[in-house]
């Protein structure tokens, strides 16, 4: 299983949901460039001004490791970069599953698609970014509270959390809200899960049902969770719809 | 529900709780009064992220609520409240979650609110003084490094003399920063289509030998669409960012063409003209394989800047070239074939500067007078160019004619050239050295000299002792031409050589010339047992590698027969 994080983080993403398949599946988890504890060097500014680049880098990873009979994970806009990865080798992905996915943020008038968002909001959303670089670091400092539920975290997160290169985040930012990969859809020939949250504000109901219509053999689920990041909010219901999924398929190929 | 008013309203600060689904459970007096929303607007479910702005949703939730939900807190972050009526509230924004009962219903995040007018403002202002910052430290950097590429390229093109040579290192100095791998034609003004001077270079040095095939085969087989064709005719400098499998096909008639570059590997290319007084001098091809970053607007702005200068470099040495070798022309033609006389062997050397940069005003020569006198002479004419090369050869005819004419002395020979050469108005300064041998008997020869300014000759006896002929020199030619010169005189015995030659030889940069002098008298110590010419190559060995200066070089023996026939 190969665990692919979406814009904002890095595979910190998946600690709550990459561990309950360790057992039964060789688990690998790894950080785009510019995120996380990637090498600062491997990002190239024209390389990875497209999702394209993420996609080379994640086929980079699957034939360094050769990795085959592959089930892809990817959370936000890593669903359409291993959509990418999976149309170009598709004889490497057993499986899909992509959380929270939108083909396109941006809405398209001329045909009504609706992505949720227009041009300036996402210039906007780049400015956001800038004015809190300053705040980023008070933002990541080793304060944590109240986690009482998950008391393994208090010590190590802050130290490697989500770190983001700034740079890299904005051209990520512009790959990713910029990028339109809607054609790439009815390519996909791996079998696909869709996890939808109920009230996603990044990748809305409608978009996920819409990648449900266009990619040929896909199932949807909607989760109960809210908000975007259900591995996060929800990892006991993700994982849990994750392996339902999974154990289908096994059963099925049977 | 009748509002209490509680240290929560009161809070100096808008401070809100919010559940998993994101909706508003509470919200303070300070919030409401701040943003405009009602008391009912909260109890009717409002939602925290329906409070953002599209591009703050985002940044919620692709970064908030992740930090929150690992980290359980987010301290000062700065977004925007949207208000009723569509106002814009900038607010710090700090916030903490719990779970009550380990559950995602058991979510509470507690979001405190400071009203920030200012601060976008001051953060707008931090941001582009950074943004000055960096953009200052970007063009320094890229500053430097283009000065870097330019220093580079300049002292390849300046390293050396020969285009050829040059380009090579300029496509060296192309693949070290720029390209992956690069051709490099200079191009004739005269026969545009003819591209016989190239260099290549390829940064895995494996492929160089496909390179080198490569590049005589490309512009003999280009297609209507070669970017190589239209600059060669002429076209602006082209980028090619992506160069796809059919694009090759497109621009090259050759199946072999095809082969080699997908071999080397296409994926972005560049092809520059560089000219040179309104005239295509060279064309520069880079080029990078897949899995290299494409080239550029900026990566064409800094190649052409290059090739500007190249082509200027190319028009130096191309008119250098057409000089040099007019220069050489000349000064071979004026290097006689030597006389031959019963008792005597002359030897002769002339040795070009060691990278061929300089001509040199140095000659020698040998004739015999009416008398039978066997007149030698080297000299030197100050200046490397064209000028001393003529200048030379004026006054080689001005000594060797009043020589011949007048039959004098050596020392009478060179003052009367010296005054002839005034009075023609022959500008030129030079230093020489004239000998006379006359024939006393049967091998046996007096030699007189004069020596203008000079190194001085040596003298290898047959025993092998060598003796410098040192102290005999008077002024230079050519600066006060009435000045009496002094004449000296020896004998000369069968198998001593009487050697002659110019400064080239002897002389090394930070070394005084009489050292050098010293080093070549005792080189051929013992050489009288040498044969002429193989007294002539060793005096060559001594001279310094690398030199830029010429060499004359004379040598004459008293007798016919080598030392080793004398010998046996």
């Amino acid at each position: 299983m190969l665990f692919a994080h979406g814009y904002g983080c890095d595979q910190t993403m998946w600690r709550f949901v990459a561990p309950a398949f360790e057992a039964d599946y060789r688990v690998v988890q790894f950080d785009h460039v510019g995120f996380g504890g990637s090498a600062r060097g491997a990002w190239d500014p024209v390389r990875h001004a497209t999702l394209d680049g993420y996609a080379e880098d994640l086929l980079d990873i699957v034939h360094e490791l050769d990795l085959t009979d592959i089930v892809y994970v990817g959370h936000s806009v890593s669903a359409m970069i291993g959509a990418l990865a999976a149309v170009a080798e598709p004889h490497r992905f057993a499986q899909l599953i992509f959380i929270g996915p939108s083909p396109r943020y941006l809405d398209e008038p001329a045909t009504g698609y609706v992505g949720g968002f227009g041009e300036a909001d996402i210039h906007d959303l780049i400015d956001a970014l800038d004015s809190n670089v300053l705040s980023w670091s008070t933002a990541m400092a080793p304060v944590i509270m109240g986690n009482v539920d998950r008391p393994e975290l208090t010590m190590e997160l802050t130290e490697s959390f989500c770190r983001v290169d700034q740079e890299v985040a904005q051209a990520f930012v512009r790959a990713t809200f910029l990028a339109d990969n809607r054609a790439d859809l009815p390519k996909i020939t791996a079998p696909t899960l869709i996890l939808q949250c109920s009230h996603d504000a990044i990748a809305p109901l409608a978009v996920g049902q819409y990648v449900h219509d266009h990619v040929p053999t896909s199932e949807f689920v909607v989760l109960e969770a809210t908000g975007h990041c259900p591995n996060l909010s929800a990892p006991e219901e993700t994982s849990a719809a994750i392996r339902a999924y999974l154990t289908a398929a096994a059963a099925s190929r049977i | 529900m009748a509002a209490t008013r509680t240290d929560w309203d009161l809070a100096p600060c808008g401070l809100l709780e919010i559940d998993g689904d994101r909706r508003i459970t509470r919200a303070n007096e300070r919030f409401l009064a701040r943003t405009g929303y009602t008391r009912a607007d909260i109890q009717s479910g409002l939602s925290w992220t329906s409070l953002l702005t599209p591009a703050g949703r985002i940044f919620y939730e692709t970064q908030l609520a992740p930090m929150l939900a690992l980290n359980r807190s987010v301290e000062e972050l700065l977004i925007e409240i949207v208000c009723p009526g569509g106002r814009r509230l900038p607010v710090l924004v700090t916030a903490e979650q719990t779970r009550e009962d380990g559950t995602p219903e058991g979510e509470r995040t507690r979001v405190a609110l400071m009203s920030v007018p200012d601060r976008q403002q001051y953060e707008r202002q931090l941001r582009e003084a950074r943004r000055q910052a960096e953009l200052a430290n970007d063009a320094n950097l890229h500053v430097r490094k283009r000065l870097e590429l330019l220093a580079g390229a300049n002292s390849a093109l300046a390293s050396s003399l020969d285009v050829r040579a040059a380009l090579g290192r300029l496509a060296r100095v192309l693949i070290a920063d720029l390209a992956e791998w690069c051709l490099v034609y200079a191009v004739d003004p005269d026969h545009p289509t003819e591209l016989p001077h190239w260099a290549a270079a390829h940064v895995d040095l494996d492929r160089q030998a496909d390179l080198d095939r490569l590049a005589p085969l490309l512009p003999l087989h280009t297609s209507g669409e070669s970017v190589l064709r239209k600059v060669l005719a002429g076209a602006d400098a082209m980028l090619l960012p992506e160069v796809t499998a059919d694009d090759l096909h497109r621009m090259t008639t050759s199946a072999d063409v095809v082969e080699l570059v997908t071999n080397l590997g296409l994926r972005s290319v560049l092809v520059v003209p560089s000219t040179a007084r309104a005239q295509q001098a060279a064309v520069l091809v880079l080029v990078r394989g897949e899995g290299r970053p494409r080239f550029t607007v900026d990566d064409l702005t800094e190649v052409a800047d290059l090739a500007e200068r190249t082509g200027i470099a190319i028009d130096n040495l191309r008119l250098y070239a057409r000089e040099h070798s007019t220069s050489v022309a000349l000064q071979k033609a004026l290097l006689t074939p030597l006389p031959s006389h019963q008792s005597l062997q002359l030897a002769s050397r002339y040795v070009p500067s060691a990278n061929g940069s300089e001509v040199g005003g140095d000659w020698y020569d040998a004739f015999r007078q009416s008398d039978g006198t066997m007149v030698v002479v080297v000299g030197d004419v100050v200046g490397h160019d064209i000028e001393a090369a003529a200048a030379m050869g004026h006054l080689r005819g001005v000594i060797r004619t009043i020589a011949h004419t007048t039959s004098g002395t050596p020392a009478q020979t060179l003052a009367r050239a010296d005054r002839a050469a005034a009075g023609l108005q022959v500008r030129v300064v030079a230093s020489a050295v004239v000998a006379g041998l006359r024939e006393l008997g049967p091998d046996v020869f007096a030699v007189q000299w004069s020596c203008a300014g000079h190194p001085p000759p040596l003298l290898v006896r047959r025993s092998g002792e060598v003796q410098v002929l040192s102290g005999t020199s008077d002024l230079l030619l050519g600066v006060l031409p009435d000045r009496e010169r002094r004449q000296f005189e020896l004998e000369m015995q069968h198998g001593d050589t009487l050697v002659l030659y110019t400064d080239g030889l002897v002389e090394r940069r930070d070394e005084d010339l009489d050292d050098g002098i010293a080093r070549l008298a005792a080189d051929l110590t013992g050489s009288a047992e040498l044969s002429l010419d193989q007294l002539c190559e060793r005096a060559l060995e001594q001279r310094p590698a690398g030199s830029n200066d010429d060499v004359a070089l004379l040598a004459v023996r008293v007798g016919r027969d080598d030392p080793a026939d004398a010998a046996g």
